[in-house]
């Protein structure tokens, strides 16, 4: 049987923002799973602050510098870990851009930043490693966008237009990798980018929003989840199927 | 195309014709040149409602039967074959609904309710298609609640109703699209479920009736195996202003 | 929590538990620690699978129950509550198919249909939901064919059946999400419903390969075990934050656009 202590054992996985307090539980739990990760961070103090939780079980896992709106450096972040990683089985888009402007006030410098933030950076992760993913026949992609993409809130029109795109993206690659077990999934995530907590919900929810959050990831980063690809997950306590009244 | 007469010489059946949503459909339709038969229980209401559309169209008529049983169904399917000689629009707007979660609702009013809703939407089907095959074209309507894709609580019975009435849409389009018989749903709030969305009031029986002749006429003879929600976006909204 | 050990020492009933999907789950459950409650019509092999499940646990049990049946269910849930109090997971496997064309459609499966995939979920619901109110927690699962939410050949009925189960789950959902407790469905592919199992009796291997290859992404048939395990993530602390939510085990068969292309054909009609 499945050691469900250790679902990822010996794996190589890669978190893209590991900053937040969402990516931050994400690396933990995958690292506790016995991945090795590298993750992006945009404050090194917090990645020094991970590294150090997870060195005693995953001793190889690795932080680097890294600016979702910078689009060289996520070339050269791709790059280094491709260096130090034989193989990269995992791979964790956790974009971040959340700019509070409404349409009228907004400016095109803010589109600019959103769209390499939430969109142009997982198109170049995943030209990065799914190629890789694909020859060797095995890997697993978690997109996570906003649950704001079904259910808009009012006054953030940005992070709707940037994050609804990452479900097309990722229902394209899933079926294009379907043949070569390359599964990709998509999370519509009811914690907003930065926050630690869902936004209002039906769910009486005991515990850790984050932890349950990198549950679900953990879930499908491991095989728990192999005949599951190409969906798009909604971790919102159920505020997506409730009709206000 | 008439866009006065969309349904000039169009034969349509409508089930559950005394509700509001289906008197409104029925009229609408007859106001566009179709020969419509109303089909439903109450025979004084069914009278009533074929004098209004006989005004409107002479050729316009009603039965009255019960919508809960197999053989009366088929009865009445005759009954309208014979009147109107052939159909091709079906809509199966009976139904009616009962509130309550699983703890409060009896299980006999659930199953009801299911034959009132879905076994009817079922069993009219079932007996009219074969004429609309041999006619190699027909548009079915089923008109349901807009539950069946978002919930409130309280609602499990009637959700249980839309939800399969939609999916039932789905399938049975997928197997007649070959005879180009199409079936499209229409989904609205119940009254009395009020909500708060982005288009502010209740919508109106018309505003359903509007949504059911777009699917039975020509306007929209690509679009199959359709929800259309006449909701006023309620599904969407997730958080009021400054939230 | 401990990921070997997921459900430790937590209640659980499943319903159509003996055979498949139920069988897979219950053991699964088992291992992690769950104390299994089997409810089926099919008494030897409830009885075959009970045996395997004392190994893990001395208190698992077997209830025979035809779900179609009010008295019968009533009598299951009253003996379930008494011997153990509110299920912490309740797993409802109940699925029949009858495939047909809907001018070919009989009466009687109809109602059968009816009768064992959506009534069945909502009498049990009735006796359960108090309790696990009370409770102040739980996880509830339903496994439903994901014929609920696209549109296939000659299953218009069985889709219609399923497609209400899937709308009352999520409604189910809204009532008790107060309480703690979350309500999920599993929507599983053709491969591996009752369906699945049709189209394997039916048809050459070669076909049936062909068939899952052009309308999935994953090209190849799906193993119950895949399916416990997805049971097992959502009857789990591991699912804490989700609930209404429908998961698809169907190797991505939902987001294809174009697998009309390929049209089951069962025969029925030219």
């Amino acid at each position: 049987m499945r050691n469900y202590a250790k679902l990822l054992e010996g794996k190589y996985a890669v978190v893209t923002n590991g900053g937040d307090p969402c990516g931050c539980a994400i690396v933990k739990k995958l690292a506790m799973h016995g991945a090795t990760v590298a993750f992006g961070v945009r404050d090194p103090e917090i990645g020094e602050k991970i590294l150090g939780e997870i060195s005693d079980l995953s001793p190889e896992s690795f932080y680097l510098m890294l600016s979702l709106a910078d689009s060289e450096g996520i070339e050269e972040f791709c790059r280094k870990v491709k260096e130090c990683f034989p193989l990269t089985t995992v791979l964790v888009n956790n974009p971040y851009g959340d700019i509070k402007r409404t349409i009228i006030e907004s400016c095109e410098e803010d589109d600019r930043y959103l769209l390499q933030v939430n969109q142009r950076s997982v198109m170049q992760t995943l030209r990065a490693f799914y190629g890789p993913m694909r020859d060797n026949r095995c890997g697993s992609i978690i997109n996570i966008s906003s649950n704001t993409v079904f259910k808009p809130v009012l006054g953030n029109p940005f992070l709707t237009l940037s994050m609804g795109t990452i479900g097309g993206l990722t229902r394209v690659t899933a079926f294009e990798g379907g043949e070569f077990y390359v599964r990709v999934n998509e999370i519509l995530s009811g914690i907003q980018p930065g926050h630690s907590e869902l936004s209002p919900c039906p769910l009486k929810i005991e515990g850790s929003h984050v932890e349950g959050m990198a549950d679900l990831v953990l879930f499908l980063a491991s095989d728990m989840s192999s005949y599951i690809t190409g969906q798009s997950f909604t971790v919102d306590g159920g505020a997506r199927r409730q009709l206000f009244a | 195309m008439d866009y006065q007469r969309l349904l000039a010489g169009r034969s349509a059946i409508v089930t559950g014709g005394v509700g509001s949503v289906g008197r409104t459909v029925a009229l609408l339709y007859a106001r566009h040149g179709a020969n419509v038969v109303v089909l439903d229980e109450d025979e004084v209401e069914v009278e009533k409602i074929v004098q209004e559309l006989r005004d409107i169209n002479q050729k316009c008529s009603g039965f009255a039967g019960n919508l809960r049983d197999p053989e009366s169904i088929v009865q009445l399917c005759n009954h309208a074959i014979n009147a109107l000689g052939t159909a091709d629009i079906l809509v199966n707007a009976a139904g009616t609904y009962l509130s309550g979660d699983a703890e409060t609702l009896e299980e006999d009013d659930f199953i009801a309710m299911i034959d009132w809703n879905v076994n009817s939407t079922i069993r009219f089907t079932k007996a009219i298609i074969p004429y609309m095959c041999d006619n190699r074209q027909g548009d079915i309507i089923n008109i349901t609640s807009d539950l069946a894709t978002a919930s409130l609580p309280g609602t499990a019975g009637i959700a249980a109703c839309a939800g399969a009435v939609l999916a039932f849409t789905r399938s049975v389009t997928m197997d007649y699209i070959r005879y180009r018989v199409r079936a499209n749903c229409i989904v609205y709030p119940l009254d009395g479920i009020e909500g708060r969305r982005p288009l502010t009031g209740a919508p109106a029986p018309e505003d359903v009736a509007n949504a059911a002749l777009w699917y039975a006429c020509k306007m929209s003879r690509f679009i199959i195996g359709d929800m259309l929600p006449v909701n006023g976006g309620m599904d969407y909204f997730a958080g009021m202003r400054g939230e | 929590m401990r990921y070997d050990k997921m459900l430790q020492d937590k209640h659980i009933l499943i319903t159509a538990g003996a055979s498949q999907i139920g069988k897979a789950c219950a053991l699964l459950f088992a291992s992690h620690g769950g104390i299994v409650a089997i409810a089926d019509k099919d008494k030897g092999a409830g009885k075959d699978l009970l045996h395997q499940l004392k190994e893990y646990h001395e208190d698992s049990r077997f209830y025979h129950t035809d779900l179609g049946c009010s008295d019968s269910v009533k009598d299951t849930c009253d003996r379930y509550l008494s011997d153990f109090g509110a299920p912490d997971v309740w797993l409802n496997c109940e699925g029949l198919c009858h495939p047909a064309f809907i001018d070919e459609q009989e009466e009687a499966p109809l109602r059968e249909m009816i009768n064992l995939n959506t009534l069945s979920t909502f009498r049990i619901m009735k006796y359960l939901a108090g309790p696990m109110k009370e409770k102040q927690g739980g996880a509830i699962i339903q496994m439903i064919s994901d014929y609920a939410v696209t549109g296939a050949n000659g299953v218009a009925a069985y889709g219609a059946t399923m497609g209400g189960l899937f709308a009352m789950t999520n409604s189910f959902a809204m009532d008790y999400a107060p309480y703690g407790i979350r309500v999920n469905s599993i929507l599983l592919g053709i491969s591996l419903s009752a369906m699945g199992d049709i189209i394997a009796a039916e048809t050459e291997d070669e076909e049936a390969e062909e068939f899952w290859v052009r309308t999935q992404m994953i090209p190849r048939r799906g193993k119950v075990e895949e399916v416990a395990d997805t049971a097992l993530f959502l009857a789990s602390d591991m699912g804490s934050l989700i609930t209404a939510e429908g998961f698809f085990v169907n190797g991505g068969q939902n987001s294809i656009a174009h697998n009309q292309h390929y049209r089951w054909n069962w025969g029925a009609k030219a």
